[in-house]
């Protein structure tokens, strides 16, 4: 399925609807509308304290909303355990035991989960595989690489075979490779039909993996849907530039470049603007040229969390 | 480098409650419960309990139950119609520290002393120090009853005279040497002393094998239940909470091995007295077996409790020593219970180790009322559940996404 595809069609598994919760004088969320459909990756971004978690923990049941209606296959998963049977939690933390190899973890953790013992096996070798496991099945969890103990932190959670995968920052400290290797775990549930709920900090991971994404701020989703399409309207054609020099520049080309609407950045050899336009490099290069400034690199950058956030707060006030 | 991490254990320290009221308020609430302890049982404060039957029936015993009930570092059980064997059994079941049978008059001479101390082996101090309170409250309270044995040895002897005043006084030392190396058969002229026990020496060693594993089957719970800490951090319980998996089957799962292993800890202690010391624990197996279950269950659950209070693992491990510490001293586990002040006695109930304790004694003793066993067992098993569901209503609080 073609990455950013709106999934509208597909049924939806769960549903948040007006959702309120504060803690004490706190008010957390205020209005959230959330629905998450099969077969589709949502990533959830937001400043720390946006009430991500507190999202999380409406889904699992593990608390109830002050007003709203929460619905994950089709109940409240506060009255009811049968929404659970079909979902899973990726905590933040390596939720296995240290001391016991990656097969024992998931052998125990289905257990506890309720697998049938007939099934547990199965099962496991099954979730090894999803998550690219199989050589490290007798490693002991805490002699693994970080990457692996996150995949295996991962593959505890698929040994239900749930429907809907939640995921809590799941590549926190995981290098390059590993996290391409989740990425193509994940992709490959959603491409089975699991829905798949992960918070992040990082856009780049966003961008690279979810087909929607929804940006918490000021208590509900302030921006919902495809990323590219929150970019869109958030920075119009609008781009960010940035200039590598080759020397630092004297007072003269400081000047110029004021003048062309560019920033230093934290390198002094560094130096960004916005400017959009359907020929953004050809403009800019005549006007440098002319000033006279020794170009090593001009490129253009994706915007940063950061950034967006600001922006998508900027837009609420 | 040293200020900084001293600094680093002050803030931590500060900052976790729980440990910062562990160690600072409960060391001298120890104190206070030790010293009241140890002081009793060292100090003049010991109150036996003591079983007693006037069987006799006469003025003369009828006057020394008076004495008895009346004397205040006594804590009597007296029944108007109990007779030998009730203060056998009541001895027998530990439900009395000694027994006292007024079998005979006081003043009368006949085969035997009219006064029958009743003690266990386990509790055999007990006996001696019974014998010496007889003796005071007769010298003090009835002179009589003394100076007629006087009367009547002197009799027996046909009067005094200074051949006869020395044969007296070399007769008088002899019984005395005779009784000394005994103190159970001690006897002045009035009392008699038996064990409500067979004579085996595995009889005292069984009150503190009893005593011991209780203690340590505790202390292992602990240290086993310590991991629901580590799990909650871990995040293991938030993954078993949002998923089709629960936190009943990990506590059940963990007291069920916490069970199994405290079996096996009790019969390596028992296997210990039964080659070295005699306890004769394959005579009574199945009641063996089954105290073992209960004990291991209540030990279990408590310890699953008190991590599930706890917030870390340094309040956990701070908390359950000291808990088992007082249980363990309240309980009888260090000194027997009849060293302890009344109301430190009957605090002791409220203790898995008192229970234990009388449970090990009851299995253990030839001919012991099942109803007393029974009871222990119902109690200790009692304890488990409420502990058990206790550590389950905490585990579901403190879910942590």
């Amino acid at each position: 399925m073609p990455q950013g595809t709106p999934l509208t069609g597909a049924p939806a598994v769960a549903t948040l609807a007006g959702i309120h919760v504060s803690y004490g004088q706190r008010t957390v969320l205020q209005g959230l509308d959330l629905t998450l459909r099969a077969g589709e990756i949502f990533a959830l971004l937001g400043r720390n304290g946006t009430g991500k978690s507190t999202l999380m923990r409406l889904l699992t049941g593990q608390m109830a909303a002050s007003a709203g209606e929460v619905r994950v296959f089709g109940a409240d998963p506060c009255r009811t355990a049968e929404p659970r049977r079909l979902m899973s939690l990726v905590p933040q933390e390596i939720a296995l035991y240290p001391r016991l190899t990656v097969r024992e973890n998931l052998e125990v953790l289905g257990g506890m989960m309720g697998l049938r013992r007939t099934d547990i096996s199965r099962r496991v070798e099954e979730a090894m595989i999803l998550a690219r496991l199989e050589d490290r099945r007798d490693d002991l969890v805490e002699h693994l690489s970080g990457g692996y103990k996150r995949r295996a932190n991962i593959a505890a959670a698929l040994l239900t075979r749930p429907r809907l995968l939640l995921l809590d920052e799941p590549t926190v400290g995981v290098d390059v490779e590993a996290r391409l290797s989740l990425h193509r775990t994940l992709r490959d549930l959603r491409d089975h039909g699991t829905a798949v709920l992960l918070t992040t900090h990082d856009l780049d991971e966003a961008r690279a993996l979810s087909d929607r994404v929804g940006i918490l701020a000021a208590g509900r989703l302030a921006e919902e849907g495809p990323i590219g399409g929150i970019l869109q309207r958030i920075y119009g054609e609008r781009r960010e530039v940035v200039l590598v020099l080759s020397r630092e520049p004297d007072m003269k080309k400081l000047d110029a470049l004021r003048r062309l609407g560019f920033e230093p950045t934290p390198n002094p050899l560094e130096w960004s603007c916005w400017v959009g336009g359907p020929d953004i490099f050809g403009a800019l290069q005549s006007s440098l040229t002319r000033s006279g400034i020794d170009l090593h690199e001009i490129r253009l950058r994706e915007p940063g969390l950061e950034h967006v956030l600001s922006r998508v707060e900027e837009g609420l006030r | 480098m040293i200020v900084p991490a001293a600094r680093v254990m002050l803030l931590t320290l500060l900052r976790d409650r729980g440990a910062l009221a562990m160690a600072f308020l409960l060391p001298p609430l120890i104190f206070v419960i030790f010293a009241s302890i140890f002081s009793a049982a060292g100090g003049d404060q010991l109150r036996l309990h003591v079983g007693l039957a006037d069987v006799a029936r006469s003025p003369a015993t009828a006057r020394l139950v008076q004495v008895i009930l009346q004397e205040p570092t006594l804590r009597v059980t007296f029944g108007e119609s109990a007779g030998s064997e009730d203060v056998r059994r009541l001895v027998k079941e530990g439900a009395v520290d000694v027994g006292l049978i007024l079998r005979g008059d006081l003043n009368a001479r006949r085969e035997g002393a009219p006064v029958l101390l009743v003690t266990h082996e386990a509790r055999a101090i007990a006996g001696a120090i019974m014998a010496g309170h007889l003796q005071r409250l007769l010298a003090v309270h009835m002179p009589d009853v003394a100076f007629n044995q006087v009367l009547a040895d002197l009799e027996a002897v046909g009067g005094i005279t200074s051949e006869q005043r020395a044969w007296i006084d070399e007769t008088f030392r002899e019984k005395a040497a005779g009784t000394r190396d005994d103190p159970r058969s001690r006897t002045i002229g009035l009392v008699a002393s038996e064990s409500a026990l067979p004579q085996n020496a595995g009889w005292a060693v069984s009150y503190y094998a009893g005593a011991v594993a209780v203690m340590f089957l505790l202390l292992a719970a602990v240290q086993g239940a310590v991991g629901l800490i580590e799990e909650r951090r871990l995040g293991v319980y938030d993954r078993l909470l949002a998923g089709p998996g629960g936190i009943a089957g990990i506590l059940m799962g963990k007291f069920l091995f916490l069970v199994a292993q405290g079996t096996v800890q009790a019969a390596l202690v028992f296997a210990t007295a039964y080659l070295l010391y005699d306890v004769d624990v394959p005579a009574s197996f199945g009641s063996w077996l089954v105290t073992t279950l209960a004990v291991a269950a209540a030990a279990s659950a408590l310890a699953l409790a008190l991590c599930s209070i706890c917030t870390s693992r340094q309040q956990a491990q701070v908390l359950s020593t000291f808990a088992v510490l007082i249980l363990s001293a309240a309980g009888g586990s260090m000194v027997p219970r009849f060293f302890l002040p009344p109301w430190l006695q009957e605090a002791g109930w409220w203790t898995p180790n008192a229970w234990s304790i009388q449970a090990y004694s009851s299995a253990l003793t030839p001919g012991s009322a099942f109803a007393s066993l029974s009871l222990s067992w119902i109690v200790l098993t009692a304890m488990a559940a409420g502990a058990l569901l206790l550590a389950l209503a905490v585990s579901l609080r403190r879910r942590s996404v």
